[in-house]
């Protein structure tokens, strides 16, 4: 039998401090946050360690802390309702023309539009990979609240980020064809 | 002949198809529908058979999900980020040491002596006065050790300090000569309450919003001395990661850091960083208590900062 590998917080932070800061950047929107909250899961994790059985599932342990502090934090902050998000995902243009990279600042100030469930769940099935039960159990949500969010969620990305492309292509258009 | 099936129309039909080509994985269509029941999975597999259109929108959609999966994770992480964590969890695990050294010392002292735990309750309850006070007496002592010696052993930070250093010089060579930024009244009371002006500054004429500075927005007021010199606070809200032990709590630091024409103030005062900037000071050490008068009387200070138009 193989014996556990010894679990060290300093070996945590240089394998993972990298994921989780980019983790908490996407989910805050900004470094000093980012930092804060990235922070906040390794004190986090150095004073529980115990906990972690196995290095194979540090990442994942981490993002749970990681998303524990951060959904404490949503707590102090006011709201805000999913109604804000102004868009009709059954209005989205069925064609999606998408050549290159998205655009980063674009990106990441949609991600900030959304509430904060909303984000929390397109960053669960992105970011983290989790099969929508998964993200069902994690967060104690039904199944179809997850479906219905990841929807809407992508929805309002996709307007937001290839509202832009369609503004750019038809702005080369209208130069092509004065 | 048309083998296609009558398309339904109703809303219902059209968000259940929607929502089962959003829940597949961004990967070769097929493999991958793991989010989908049974069920679910051989309804879309029959509608896209017969729906070509739906069929290219589950390609563009997944299409889009790689381009968003990948990019999610390309953020850059600030340089030096793990070392800053590596030794925030040092100072943490100091601190902690520390404590349960004076826990264990407190076990100790309960301790009767003879390696057999805790006193007996009935010990306890002949002694209990003496036993107060040597538990009390012991505590004071590993209080009194135990505080000099953290601070000690605390790693002196000099990266924050120069990162303020720059980001302040960012800040002031970006927004030097700019006009004031015009806003209404009510608002910036809002952000002057959230915001306040610190007790230890005088000679404030104003504010305006701060965007931007360290990641954060707050108020920058301007202030001019009793000889005319000019200097901006800025306030910001002081997260954890700026929240450095080397950071004066309260009171500006005795020696401003900075040359070459800026010097700079830091101190902190509840959960807000202060940072005075001085530009084109012929020294650093003089011309920042102009703006600085702690000994007054703070009630006189507050007088004085209304007179001076800060609403």
């Amino acid at each position: 039998m193989s014996e556990p590998t010894k679990l060290d917080i300093r070996q945590l932070v240089t394998d993972h401090h990298e994921s989780v800061y980019r983790y908490a950047y996407r989910l805050t929107g900004a470094t000093a946050d980012a930092e804060d909250l990235s922070q906040q899961v390794f004190l986090i994790a150095q004073t529980k360690l115990e906990q972690l059985r196995e290095v194979g599932a540090a990442r994942s342990w981490l993002f749970t802390i990681l998303r524990s502090c951060f959904s404490k934090s949503l707590r102090r902050r006011q709201p805000v309702p999913a109604s804000s998000m102004e868009m009709n995902v059954d209005e989205i243009a069925e064609e999606m023309p998408l050549d290159g990279p998205l655009d980063e600042e674009l990106l990441q100030a949609a991600l900030n539009q959304l509430p904060e469930e909303f984000r929390l769940v397109l960053l669960m099935f992105y970011y983290e990979d989790c099969s929508y039960r998964e993200i069902a159990d994690r967060l104690g949500i039904a199944i179809g609240t997850v479906m219905s969010r990841l929807s809407r969620g992508k929805g309002y990305l996709r307007c937001r980020l290839l509202e832009s492309e369609y503004q750019d292509a038809s702005a080369g258009e209208s130069k092509l064809n004065p | 002949m048309n083998d296609r099936q009558p398309y339904d129309e109703s809303p219902e039909h059209r968000r259940r198809i929607r929502d089962a080509i959003d829940a597949c994985r961004p990967a070769p269509v097929g493999e991958n529908i793991d989010d989908l029941n049974q069920p679910e999975v051989e309804f879309l597999a029959a509608h896209l058979e017969t729906h070509p259109e739906d069929r290219r929108r589950l390609e563009q959609v997944q299409q889009f999900d790689r381009h968003l999966r990948d990019q999610l994770a390309q953020v850059p992480v600030p340089t030096g980020f793990a070392g800053r964590l590596l030794k925030k969890l040092d100072q943490a695990a100091t601190l902690d040491k520390a404590r349960s050294g004076h826990d264990a010392l407190e076990e100790a002292v309960a301790d009767d002596g003879m390696g057999h735990g805790a006193l007996r309750p009935s010990t306890r309850e002949k002694q209990p006065l003496g036993r107060k006070l040597w538990i009390g007496i012991a505590i004071a002592a590993t209080i009194a050790i135990v505080i000099p010696l953290t601070n000690w052993l605390r790693p002196t930070p000099t990266l924050l300090k120069s990162d303020l250093y720059h980001a302040a010089l960012a800040w002031f060579d970006q927004h030097q000569g700019l006009p004031p930024v015009v806003i209404d009244q009510a608002k910036m009371k809002k952000l002057y309450s959230v915001f306040p002006l610190s007790d230890r500054v005088v000679g404030a004429r104003g504010g305006a919003p701060l965007s931007n500075f360290l990641d954060r927005d707050g108020v920058v007021y301007s202030l001019t001395s009793p000889k005319g010199l000019q200097a901006k606070l800025l306030v910001v809200k002081a997260g954890s990661a700026l929240l450095d032990s080397d950071i004066p709590i309260g009171r500006p630091s005795e020696v401003p850091y900075g040359t070459q024409g800026l010097s700079l103030l830091v101190w902190r005062e509840d959960d807000l960083l202060y940072v005075l900037i001085v530009p084109n000071s012929p020294t650093i050490h003089e011309p920042y208590k102009q703006f600085l008068e702690s000994a007054m009387p703070i009630a006189w200070l507050r007088d004085t900062i209304a007179r001076l138009a800060i609403v």
